[in-house]
């Protein structure tokens, strides 16, 4: 009766934010621990995932929440510097900064 | 007593239908005074869960502070709310696009009589939160050894 449907992924609810010096991605990923989680860069396509951890906390009475993996995968704009974007994972929200190349941040110049 | 195995005496124990019966007879119990209630802007995903020992509710509510989520129980009424705040940034910068969501939220779930409310305790992890109550004694189930002679 109560067979688990075959495992498959969900996108995860996420926010951009643009700032000035880059972009940020907060995605809800509740259920999913630090070591569960996997960022990937290939060319300009940034992929997150999530494993959910599996807990055994006995009979289903009641269930809303999705039994699945999280995964999405964001295309990037040339202006991001690969090289230094960085994530924080706390409360169940993986945040992701994607800094502006130097050279395509905005610059005050100086009149004299 | 359920409705059918008064009507139907014949589909009394051992019948096949025992299970099919036991399963509606628990939707309707459930839909009727367990399904969980929501008021607010927003309504978290809610889990129960019970074992021998305990019911376990847990709500997926990611991004909160610990003191912005109170858990109260009531006459028998499991009440959790909250208010997910948005973050700093999305202050400083453009939102591009939104998808999740803020606000205040309260879920609610009719505990059975066999809860002990004096002995909940809740915790807070990876977004997750779980509230646990121990059932009292004679909810546990027990087996009883019976000797053939």
């Amino acid at each position: 009766m109560n067979t688990a449907p075959s495992i498959k992924t969900i996108r995860p609810a996420s926010s951009i934010i643009r700032r000035a010096d880059g972009f940020v991605i907060e995605c809800d990923m509740p259920g999913v621990s630090r070591e569960g989680i996997n960022l990937t860069v290939e060319k300009d396509v940034l992929t997150i995932s999530g494993r959910r951890v599996a807990k055994n906390r006995g009979n289903i009475v009641h269930r809303e929440s999705v039994p699945c993996d999280y995964r999405r995968a964001f295309v990037l704009e040339a202006a991001v510097d690969l090289t230094r974007i960085n994530a924080r994972y706390e409360a169940g929200v993986l945040r992701v900064f994607l800094p502006k190349a130097e050279a395509v941040q905005p610059r005050r110049i100086a009149v004299t | 007593m359920s409705l059918l195995n008064t009507i139907i005496p014949e589909l009394s124990s051992r019948s096949p239908y025992n299970h099919l019966r036991d399963q509606l007879n628990r939707l309707f119990e459930l839909s009727a005074s367990r399904a969980p209630e929501s008021f607010g802007d927003w309504s978290p995903a809610l889990d129960a869960f019970e074992d021998k020992d305990k019911y376990v509710v847990s709500l997926e509510v990611p991004g909160m502070k610990r003191e912005d989520i109170s858990v109260t129980v009531h006459d028998g009424v499991l009440t959790i709310t909250g208010e997910r705040k948005s973050e700093s940034d999305t202050k400083t910068g453009t939102v591009h696009r939104s998808e999740r969501t803020y606000g205040k939220f309260t879920r609610s779930v009719s505990l059975p009589p066999t809860a002990k409310a004096d002995q909940i305790a809740a915790s807070y992890k990876d977004g997750v939160l779980q509230v646990e109550l121990p059932k009292a004694e004679e909810a546990k189930p027990k087996s009883i050894e019976v000797k053939i002679s």
